[in-house]
């Protein structure tokens, strides 16, 4: 195993009777990454990360998180991890301080140590107000705010946060966005985020890994993933008047450019890299004096990547029963 | 210890912020002992019996005169004079009165010529304990209407039976509070405990703890003394309720009160550790209601709560031997009623304490710490 990356996983699998609801994955996440793991509801993410959090067993295979060994020293990995689980798993009844404080105590921190620690942490998760408030009494984005604050508690290496906005209105899944942003600029903090929302995974993630039916299917930056669909891109470009023939096989000679067609009011190109091919195609057109009168870029995105490699859409396949594992039982 | 008192104060503080469940392991006990010890309360008395006499005879108004001593006595029958056998069987047949008794026109005639003299008794042994107390006393007042005669040609003296109770005086209601106590222990164990565990895990909450450095051992102790303090707390209220509502006093002064506590924290952390054993590993909480509602009936009604344990058959008397509960009770009972002498108490303490040892390292060692 080597002590360089924050998490290493090598041929595991996790067998719940006949069913492999991990099938021989392999990763490799690096030390202040944030590393992100897509896919639909049983696919097999949040197994995953239960077998390298040490609270279920792994079947077969080897992973190690913070360089310990998840087999060997499962106590070891987890005082140096923190767990934000998908569920709510705060206690409605206690208040947000006693929360941290309590589950500062699970980790044998003196009350010295907890103090200033609790503090810091709920004044940067916006709770230091309600401190003293019954959880019972937060919303659902301010509970979570909680718990992302109580995984931090005791300064863990590593953080596995297990779907952390499902369930959270827009409004409050940007506030958590920003706040994972904010708890990892000047510090080497390693994240593991599960999710099943693309835009998430494309929002926060230095890396994504693509899981689906217990497998890894595609692995990379946001970026390179979306870069390795062919004609990724689409450019709508609207002109004062028609361009010429000339200027059309031009723009088709571009490196990247893969198609290139008429429309009603100008031009389409599809493309590799339609963000930096844009400025180049303006200025061809430009060489006839014609005007560009509107500019439009459709992205591809991290959901045609899923498709790309899954044959099937997200959606579908987040609303469909009994695919990978029976998700445990609970109530988010 | 940190860890395990951190697992504790959490439990204590959601157990005390939903005080609601709790009442009713309070409440529940003090009505038992209510309504039982005022609905069993010693020996029956005021039985209707109704007497249908054909006999003017000696013999005859001797044995009336005896069930009349009864009446006046102890006052297990209250006799209804009756002139028609017919309208007698059909009081009783109503359940009007709980007896009949039919003396026969022959019955002195019979008697003084040293026949076999018989008086007919019909009971309704639909209710078999008042069917049992009627024969009795009709058996005691037959006894008695022997005796003058023979008293008089002997110029003995009547031999009786005084009973000497070596103890003050225990009521019924007063001995049914070891019993209540210790439903109220149980109750409490059942609301607490495993209970709380079975709760977080349902809840998904579980799966926090397991992702931290907790051991099972800091997680079932940690449960365990919340629980502890949870079922003394509403115990020890039951026994002062129980106390002031019966107007009996603990015996032994500080020496008593300390053992009385001692004993009712070793059977509340016993039978915490024994519930964790059997449903620790439970995922949903309707298990946990029907053991409990299973584990109540086994342990309480054969552990001498509510009638002697000798009164059992065999098979019964060797479970109740092994049921916490009867030792609990036993315990209490010889510290609360015999005068003070703790020493009374030993070898049910001694149970306890193995009991709750071994249910202690059992629950311990059976505790899934994976989810």
């Amino acid at each position: 195993m080597n002590p360089e990356l924050a998490i290493e996983v090598r041929h595991v699998v996790k067998r719940f009777g006949k069913l492999a609801a991990v099938d021989d994955v392999d990763l490799e996440v690096r030390h202040g990454e944030l590393f992100g793991v897509l896919g639909p509801n049983g696919a097999g993410k949040t197994t995953l990360v239960r077998m390298l959090t040490g609270i279920v067993s792994i079947t077969s295979g080897e992973a190690s998180v913070a360089g310990i060994d998840v087999r060997r020293d499962p106590d070891g990995v987890r005082r140096a991890i923190g767990v934000v689980s998908q569920a709510l798993t705060s206690d409605l009844d206690l208040t947000g301080l006693e929360n941290l404080d309590i589950y500062a105590r699970f980790f044998d921190m003196s009350r010295s140590e907890r103090g200033p620690r609790i503090e810091e942490l709920l004044r940067v998760v916006g709770l230091w107000d309600r401190r003293k408030s019954l959880v019972k009494t937060y919303s659902g984005g301010m509970r979570r705010r909680l718990e992302i604050a109580r995984g931090l508690v005791h300064a863990p290496r590593v953080l596995f946060l297990d779907e952390p906005t499902i369930g959270l209105d827009p409004q409050s899944r940007l506030v958590i966005w920003d706040l994972l942003r904010d708890l990892r600029k000047g510090s080497d903090l390693t994240v593991s985020l599960t999710t099943h929302y693309l835009e998430e995974a494309e929002a926060l993630c230095d890396r994504v890994a693509i899981v689906d039916r217990g497998k890894i299917v595609a692995l990379g930056t946001p970026q390179e993933l979306k870069a390795r669909i062919p004609g990724s891109d689409t450019v709508d470009l609207s002109l004062g008047s028609p361009p010429s023939d000339a200027r059309l096989a031009e723009l088709g000679a571009l490196a990247g450019v893969r198609d290139v067609a008429r429309t009603a009011d100008g031009v389409r190109v599809r493309a590799d890299g339609g963000a930096t091919l844009l400025p180049r195609l303006i200025e061809i057109l430009r060489v006839d004096g014609l005007q560009v009168t509107a500019a439009a870029l459709q992205r591809i995105s991290l959901e045609d990547v899923f498709i790309h490699f899954t044959g099937r859409t997200l959606r579908e396949e987040s609303s469909a029963a009994g695919q990978g594992f029976v998700p445990p039982r609970r109530f988010t | 210890m940190r860890r395990i008192l951190a697992v504790m104060e959490r439990d204590l503080l959601r157990v005390l912020r939903n005080p609601a469940a709790l009442f009713s392991s309070v409440l529940l006990p003090v009505l038992y002992l209510l309504i039982l010890g005022n609905s069993l309360n010693g020996p029956l008395t005021g039985l209707r019996l109704g007497v249908v006499s054909a006999d003017q005879g000696p013999e005859a108004r001797a044995l009336l005169g005896a069930l009349q001593a009864v009446e006046q006595g102890p006052g297990t029958v209250v006799i209804v004079p009756l002139d028609d056998p017919v309208r007698g069987f059909a009081l009783l047949h109503e359940g009007d009165i709980s007896g009949l008794l039919v003396v026969p026109s022959t019955f002195s005639h019979d008697r003084s010529h040293g026949l076999a003299a018989s008086a007919g008794l019909y009971v309704d042994n639909v209710d078999a304990v008042a069917a049992g107390a009627i024969e009795g006393a009709i058996e005691a007042a037959v006894a008695t209407a022997d005796q003058p005669l023979v008293r008089f040609e002997r110029g003995l003296g009547p031999a009786a039976v005084r009973p000497q109770e070596i103890y003050p005086r225990v009521d019924y209601d007063t001995s049914l509070i070891p019993g209540v106590v210790v439903m109220s222990l149980f109750m409490g164990s059942m609301l607490s405990g495993a209970f709380n565990l079975i709760m977080d895990r349902f809840l998904g909450v579980h799966e926090s703890f397991l992702s931290t450095p907790l051991r099972k051992a800091d997680i079932n102790l940690g449960i365990l003394l919340s629980g502890t303090v949870v079922t003394l707390a509403s115990s020890t209220l039951v026994l002062a309720i129980g106390l002031l509502m019966t107007g009996a006093r603990v015996h032994g002064g500080l020496a008593g009160y300390a053992a009385l506590l001692g004993v009712m924290v070793l059977t509340g952390l016993g039978l915490l550790a024994m519930t964790m054993t059997i449903m620790g590993r439970a995922g949903h909480p309707r298990i946990a209601g029907v053991l409990n509602g299973f584990l109540s009936v086994i342990l309480f009604f054969p552990s001498g709560a509510l009638y002697p344990l000798a009164s059992f058959p065999g098979w019964l008397r060797a479970f109740a031997r092994i049921d916490p509960e009867t030792h609990a009770v036993a315990a209490l009972k010889a510290i609360l009623f015999r005068g003070g002498d703790l020493s009374a108490a030993g070898q049910h303490v001694a149970f306890l304490g193995a009991f709750t040892a071994v249910m202690l390292v059992v629950s311990t060692l059976a505790m899934k710490r994976t989810l």
